[in-house]
């Protein structure tokens, strides 16, 4: 069971890090529930009358304040060559990316607790409906963007211009997860049943996830020889 | 052998441009603008052949660690890039007169639209990452990550919508044998041009690396 062990320890290594120093995620917070606000306010009387418009207005709240969190997951690491160290130590190559890629997910999904319930309540969506389905579609997308996400930061942290070339690569990689997340989200909001109506979307997702962790998995050693 | 290989290829886009406007028929509803189809055809297989090359340039440099991999991994976007671009832009053209407007939100469309901006990304990753060692492995990565993408993106966006024609729908319309023959010589004239165009670039690069190679020596 070494290698859970291993993960374990890395992701306390990353929960304890963001405790201590304590910057990223409550910039990542404060920026998505401004945006959350903005969103809300400004859009009011269309979200009042087009409901699954907020599906839209979640995923780009949260896909902004992904690409902050990811960008500084590495660039933590480059800081006094911390990952030197890490690769140092015994653990396999793939259990690095794994443990990163879980405190990233682990990370987003603490803004989309506080973003996310936020957002529902200053558009009048009804909580207790919506909620259930929606963690499940959270939790699959989520999933989507780290996997991804933290093999990609990794790349874009060694250039010049990181911060505006991780959104770049990144994006485009990701659509199938935003527009599926998007459209089960539309269907929640419209009341209507997930599994009647959204299940090849959460199967394609499921498949996304299992697929570009997997790939993800295989390849980071050669990215992580590079840092 | 260049050469050779030159005068088949011109040999053959004169072939292909005698076939789309001599040989094959005149549309009978589209009617002359519908020629675009077969460029619009073969620029869109080039661009994907292209991306498909990436692939598998980025997994050789992966598995071997050889410069030449990346050479032609790095051509060959650029390459697809160029030919996606022109098949964005022959559709538009296409679309005005045949659906009324300049572009629509139909699956194949956006898949297009994505996958260009996939490459462009790469080719800003190659930028942003050039003349360090890890530039040829970071775009490796992408590469792979970009292709194995590529069908899940078609696939979701094909959920999202559909209004393009189907090739097959296009058959059933009645797509000529002469227009078939049209379409089949354009895309292998289009599929020679890549070819020939990947390996001009393939050597232009190879010589930039080597000028490389021996400035880093002068200056040792």
């Amino acid at each position: 069971m070494k290698p859970f062990k291993d993960l374990f320890i890395l992701i306390k290594k990353d929960i304890l890090n963001e405790l201590k120093t304590g910057g990223v995620l409550i910039s990542m917070l404060i920026f998505s529930l401004l945006v959350v606000v903005i969103f809300s306010f400004t859009l009011e009387s269309i979200l009042s009358r087009v409901k699954e418009l907020g599906a839209v207005l979640i995923w780009m709240t949260i896909i902004f304040a992904s690409v902050i969190g990811l960008n500084y997951s590495f660039s933590v690491e480059k800081e006094n060559a911390a990952i030197k160290a890490v690769m140092l130590t015994p653990v396999d190559r793939g259990v690095i990316y794994m443990g990163k890629m879980l405190s990233n997910f682990i990370f987003i999904l603490i803004i989309e607790l506080f973003t996310v319930p936020v957002f529902l309540l200053f558009s009048n969506y009804p909580l207790m409906k919506v909620i259930p389905p929606l963690t499940i579609i959270l939790i699959l997308g989520t999933a989507g963007i780290s996997s991804v996400g933290t093999i990609l930061s990794a790349i874009s942290t060694s250039t010049k211009r990181r911060d505006i070339l991780l959104p770049i690569i990144l994006f485009p990689i990701i659509i199938p997860v935003l527009i599926g997340s998007i459209r089960c989200t539309e269907i929640i909001f419209l009341g209507r049943s997930l599994r009647l109506e959204a299940g090849n979307w959460i199967a394609m997702l499921g498949a996304y996830d299992i697929l570009f962790i997997v790939v993800s998995f295989l390849i980071f050693e050669f990215v992580l020889e590079e840092l | 052998m260049k050469i050779f290989f030159g005068i088949i290829l011109i040999l053959s886009l004169l072939a292909s441009i005698i076939t789309v406007f001599l040989v094959a028929p005149v549309e009978e509803t589209m009617g002359v603008v519908q020629k675009i189809f077969y460029f619009h055809v073969a620029t869109a297989w080039v661009g994907f052949l292209a991306f498909f090359v990436v692939f598998i340039g980025s997994i050789g440099y992966l598995i071997k660690k050889s410069k030449q991999w990346n050479i032609v991994a790095y051509s060959s976007a650029g390459i697809g890039v160029l030919f996606t671009t022109l098949c964005l832009i022959s559709g538009s053209l296409w679309a005005k007169p045949a659906w009324g407007v300049w572009w629509v939100w139909d699956a194949r469309l956006i898949s297009t639209l994505v996958l260009w901006f996939m490459y462009v990304a790469y080719l800003i990753l190659r930028f942003e990452t050039e003349g360090s060692e890890r530039s040829a492995v970071f775009c490796a990565i992408l590469g792979i990550i970009g292709f194995v993408d590529i069908p899940i993106v078609f696939m979701s966006v094909r959920w999202w919508r559909t209004v393009h024609c189907d090739l097959i729908v296009v058959e059933r319309t009645g797509l000529t044998p002469l227009m078939l023959l049209a379409l089949l010589i354009s895309v292998f004239s289009f599929t020679l041009l890549y070819f020939y165009l990947l390996m001009m670039k393939y050597e232009i690069e190879k010589t930039k690396d080597e000028i490389a190679s021996l400035k880093e020596k002068l200056r040792e």
